[in-house]
Order: structure tokens, then sequence, then C-alpha cells
């Protein structure tokens, strides 16, 4: 793929940016709480369908929308988003970390519009055990390499370095996560919603996690139902930038076919 | 040119804790081990602290002003209305100014209370000024940072609505809602206490102080930059019509007395320094919590970078500010005045017998004077008029960097 189309829409007269590749049936990507280090991980995606990454209001290129400070207000926020976009028919949705907990409570509000539903290591849940750490606690030239396993992978992903407009940035979304998950980043009441999910569901999780363990994944499955499963090994938090089959095992549970040809 | 007609002199206390935790990069906020609070050493200083307070006003000053800040070796003042009751019990002519807790961090209505009860029982002696709050609060309050500055806005309202109708009355906001908004008692004052808002300078709160009809005053801030803030302010005021008096603003600088110039370096040099490098010292991460921090305050402070860790400049009054300091830009400098009397310390008169001197000159050369004022009490003694003091300035920048 050669990258990301991107336009800007308009919605509830909140502006964000639309990132979209390839063609076909429609793929809605819910990114987690940094966009800085692009989505190009992804691309792969959009040789199989039409990848869809909306850019939530508060990040990346998109304007605050200073109204929302609830999960809640996130899900009426997509449901708009996909109102604009025409899509009315029941389409396949991934999310990651903040993007995961996005995705949950949409299906959980909104199931008629998911197909099938693909959750990699997604944040929302208190696993008293193993917590989602905190991460507002962590300075913010700390955070960067603590979302993975490998320093290698924040060079690529950010190869000139930390500028100061990526701290920028970075302050801002940190700001807008703070709307909805300063005082807890999880939601006591989910694992209530959760028998709502009633579509097909994967997880995804890198083992060497540090922000929300792969213990989690356990947590989460048991609450889903039986979800397929995939966990991979030397895998951080940007889980698609580190787990060169998380895009593959993606393709292979959207089309049906389970981890046989992951 | 007179920058403003009558001066007052305020005694303003931090009451800090001096056997702080040393050695801590992290500074003096947020998660210091508090278990190396000695209460008996605590005990002392609060006897003491507000012994100094009540000697200010036995010296003449027009106010005492107490500060809140929370989990820091800086101030053992987590609530600067406790502070003012002890203050009001001992005190019979001086005002009180609470600067103040930030209304953000506790219920608006509970604020109006406690000030008003403070007003009632002091005779109409309380003035407030409103800070939004360090960053470093927000750590440790269960407050959203990001919602800090609209939360702001709102219980000021709240308080303004409980202070200037008659109660009860029906409060719905974002974040506060009051079936039966009634604050028992009501201030003393009428229609209620001098309010002034605490800033840093930006165009936004000076307007949202000059509009409201709020006072306005800055703190660690260099005293050109805040002499421009008083400017705006003025012309904001002007422009909706609101009187500006000397009494709607206040300027915050740090005195030292002695008999000479010198000799007040020298023996001020380490109390500034051990104020700014130690109590003052915080983390950039906990002095800037998600939301509290406008973003292009933020930008502006990445773009210095060669403001140093606590860098203290010193300047004299006397002469223009140092290009140094000039150059290092608006917001991230806290000018201190170290004044020194004349040359014998008899000679001093107390801080009231000037409170009607002049500050004149322009934006860079300060110049306290008496006055000549039939009506002022200093030319009674004539002690005062005329008088020349001389001065040095402190710049130092707060030790977030």
């Amino acid at each position: 793929m050669d990258g990301f189309t991107k336009r800007d829409i308009i919605v509830r007269d909140i502006r964000v940016q639309v990132l979209e590749a390839g063609g076909g049936a429609p793929i809605v990507y819910f990114h987690g709480a940094g966009s800085i280090g692009g989505f190009d991980d992804l691309l792969p995606l959009g040789e199989h369908c039409r990848l869809i990454i909306p850019i939530h209001p508060g990040f990346g290129a998109s304007d605050d929308d200073p109204a929302i400070d609830s999960m809640l207000d996130y899900v009426v926020h997509y449901a708009n988003l996909f109102d604009h976009l025409g899509l009315t028919e029941p389409v396949d949705l991934i999310g990651h970390s903040l993007g995961g907990w996005i995705a949950t409570m949409f299906t959980v509000l909104q199931g008629h519009r998911v197909r099938r539903l693909a959750l990699a290591c997604p944040a929302g849940l208190r696993m008293p055990d193993h917590p989602t750490m905190d991460l507002f606690l962590v300075p913010a030239d700390k955070v960067a390499s603590l979302l993975v396993a490998d320093p290698a992978t924040l060079e690529r992903l950010m190869p000139g370095g930390v500028t100061n407009e990526m701290k920028v940035m970075r302050y801002r979304e940190m700001t807008s996560l703070a709307h909805v998950a300063w005082s807890r980043n999880y939601d006591p009441k989910l694992e209530r919603w959760l028998d709502r999910v009633n579509v097909p569901t994967l997880l995804l999780w890198g083992e060497q996690d540090r922000v929300i363990p792969v213990e989690q994944t356990r947590y989460w499955a048991e609450r889903l139902g039986h979800p397929e499963i995939a966990t991979f090994p030397g895998a951080g938090h940007l889980l698609f930038a580190e787990a060169r089959g998380a895009v593959g095992r993606v393709i292979s549970f959207l089309n049906g076919q389970g981890a046989a040809h992951a | 040119m007179s920058i403003l007609d009558r001066l007052q002199f305020y005694f303003m206390h931090f009451m800090p804790y001096p056997d702080i935790a040393s050695g801590r990069g992290a500074g003096q906020w947020v998660d210091i081990p508090n278990a190396h609070f000695d209460p008996i050493e605590g005990n002392k200083l609060y006897k003491r602290y507000p012994d100094e307070l009540v000697l200010g006003d036995e010296l003449g000053y027009d106010g005492l002003v107490v500060t809140e800040h929370h989990s820091t070796y800086y101030s053992l003042m987590p609530s600067c209305t406790v502070a003012a009751g002890a203050l009001v019990a001992r005190t019979k002519r001086v005002k009180i100014c609470l600067f103040g807790t930030p209304i953000a961090l506790t219920y608006p209505h509970r604020l109006a209370e406690e000030y008003a009860m403070l007003d009632v029982m002091s005779g109409g002696r309380v003035e407030c000024a409103f800070p939004l709050g360090t960053g470093m609060e927000y750590w440790v309050n269960p407050v959203n940072p990001s919602t800090a500055r609209e939360r702001f806005r709102e219980a000021m309202d709240v308080l303004m609505q409980a202070w200037t109708q008659p109660g009860p009355t029906r409060y719905d906001g974002r974040f506060y809602q009051y079936k039966y908004l009634n604050p028992f008692p009501p201030p003393y004052q009428k229609p209620h206490p001098k309010i002034y808002i605490v800033g840093s300078g930006s165009e936004e709160t000076i307007a949202y102080a000059a509009e409201k009809g709020f006072g306005y005053s800055q703190v660690f801030v260099p005293l050109a930059p805040q002499l421009k803030s008083f400017q705006n302010y003025r012309e904001i005021a002007a422009r909706h019509g609101l009187k500006v008096d000397s009494e709607s603003i206040i300027i915050s600088a740090m005195v030292y007395v002695a008999e000479t110039e010198q000799k007040a370096i020298e023996e001020g040099r380490d109390h500034i320094l051990f104020y700014f490098q130690k109590l003052l010292k915080t983390s950039p991460h906990f002095y800037a919590p998600p939301g509290h921090l406008p973003i292009e305050r933020l930008r502006k402070r990445l773009e210095m970078p060669n403001i140093q860790d606590t860098e203290i400049t010193l300047g004299s009054s006397q002469h223009p500010l140092s290009n140094r300091a000039r150059n290092t830009g608006a917001g991230r400098r806290t000018d201190r005045l170290l004044v020194r009397a004349g040359a014998k310390q008899q000679d001093h008169p107390p801080p009231a017998r000037r409170r009607h001197a002049a500050l004149e000159g322009g934006q860079e050369h300060h110049d306290f004077r008496g006055r000549s004022d039939p009506a002022s009490p200093a030319n009674g003694s004539g002690s005062a008029a005329g008088r020349r003091i001389e001065g040095r300035q402190w710049t130092a920048s707060p030790s977030a960097t």
C-alpha cells in the first residue's frame, strides 16, 4: 500500500481527520491514546478491505471536542461518524488500548453496527492482581519506552527522535485521555455490560505488554464468552508495531478462518 | 509617571517546613515522604509563624496574607482558612487576605461559607485572592486537572451567586448543582469582601478578572511583565466601564531589609536560594498535570531551552532590568525586591507609615519613595516623606523547568 488518504470531516461541529486505505468491505480501527507513531503498520489490512482509521477528537490532527468527558461521549461520536460515512451495514471493528475500550462500549451499545470485533490489549477492565498501569504517573519522557518491548521499535516509529511538537501533542493527547480516564483507567461497570457483546470476538495481546498486562487476556475472555485469543511473544503494548503476525491474525479472524491460517 | 497612587504593604507568609527532605531531585511536593514530619517541630512552627504574622499587625502592615498549598514542605498551610482563623482571633485592625484556597479543589459553597464566617468574625477585615492552584495540588486532590480551568470559573460563579444574591437560590452547572444555595452566614462586608484573581499573566485570565470586576494579582512573575499585565488589566476594565484603583492590583515582591544594600544581599541571598532551589523545587511532571497548563504556555516553555534549573539573577531596582532578565521572556521569571532602608535602622519607619508612598518610574525603573501627602501618617512623623528607599531586585525562575 502506498499509504493513507487523509480527509477531514465534520461530525456534529467537530472537525476530525479520517485515514483510509484500500477498498471493499469496511474495517474501522479505533486507535489508542497516542497517535504520534502513526498507523503504517496497519496498512496491510488495506490490501484486503477498506481500512478506515478515524482520529479521535482531541488526538492527532482532529480538533478538540471540549464536551467529551466520558466513554459514552465517544460512542455517540462514533455513532454519528458511522452515519456520516454511510456505514449502515455491520462493519468489522478493531480497537487498540483506549480504542479497545471505546470499541467494546460501541459494541455494547451499538452492537447491530458491528460484524466482528477485534480487541488488541484493550483498556477498560479492572483486574486487581494485574492492573493497567496508571500512565498519568509516568513522566512524559519515560512513557514511550514503556510502550514497547524492543527500543528499536521507537526508533523505527520516531526516526527523528522526540521533537517539541511531539511533546506538545503528547501533552494534548494525555489531556484528552485525562478527560475520560484521569480518575481511573477502567470502568467498574464494564464487566457487567460485557454480555451485551454478542459478535465474534478476537483478543490480541503482546506478552511483554507493560501497560496492560497480558494476564488480563483471560480476565476479558472469561467475561466475553468464547473469544478467539492470540498472544504474541516479544511484543509490547504497541502490539501492531511489534507483533508482525498480529495484522495477519486479524485478517484470518475477519475471514472467519480462526487461528489456522495465522 | 506614577504607577500607583496609594501603596499598601501586606505581609505574606508561606509557613515553610524548613527541615526539608534533602537531596530529592523531584523536589518537595506531591510525593514527599510525610513520615519525615516531626510533630514536635511542627508544633513549634505553628506557634512561631502566627506570632510573626501578628507582629506584622503590630508593626503596622496594612494586611496579612495567608496562603494554601498541599502535600509540600513549602508550606504548613494546607488550609488558609484555618490559618486565618487563628489570626482573626489575635488581631483587631489589620486586614487578612486569604490567598487562597484553590476554589476548584473544594466545594465553592463551603468556601463561600468559610470566608464569610471569617469576614463576620473579623468585622469585615477579610480579602480573598483566588488561585487556580499549582499543578502540584492536582496530584493530591481528587479533582481532574483537565477540568481545572473550567471548574474554577464555574466555582467562582457559584461563590458570587452565593454572596450577591439573597439566598436561597438554585444553581445548575456542569460541575456543581445546588438545590438550595444558601450560605450562612453571608459576608460582613457588602456586597462582599474584595476579590482578586491570582494569575500568571495570561491574557485570558487578565480579561476574566477585568471583565468580572475582580482585582488581579501575579506571583512568580518579574515586575516588568507584572506591570504589563496590570496595564492590560486597566485597558480591559476601562472597556467594560469598570473602575480600577490602586486596590485593584497586587504586586508581589520578596523584600529583605538591612542596613546597607550589600548587607541585605549577603544576608538575604541564602534565604532566597533556599526558597527557589529547595522549597519551590518540583518536577516538570508534577508541575504540569494533563490539561492544567495551556498548550501555548507549554510550547513556550519547551522553546526556551536556555532557562536553567533555578537560575537566579540579582539586579538593582535602581537600574533598568538586566538584559538577561528581559531576554528570558515573560512568565518564566520572578522578581524579588530586596529593599534596604536608610542608613540607620531606627530611621526605618514602620511599613504602614509608607502606605501612601508612590511607586514611581517606568516599567524598568522601580523606586520606592515617600510621597508628600499631608494626610499620610508618615508625614506626621516626618520620617518617610521624601525618603528614598533603595532596592535590590531578585530575578529567578521557578524551579520547575
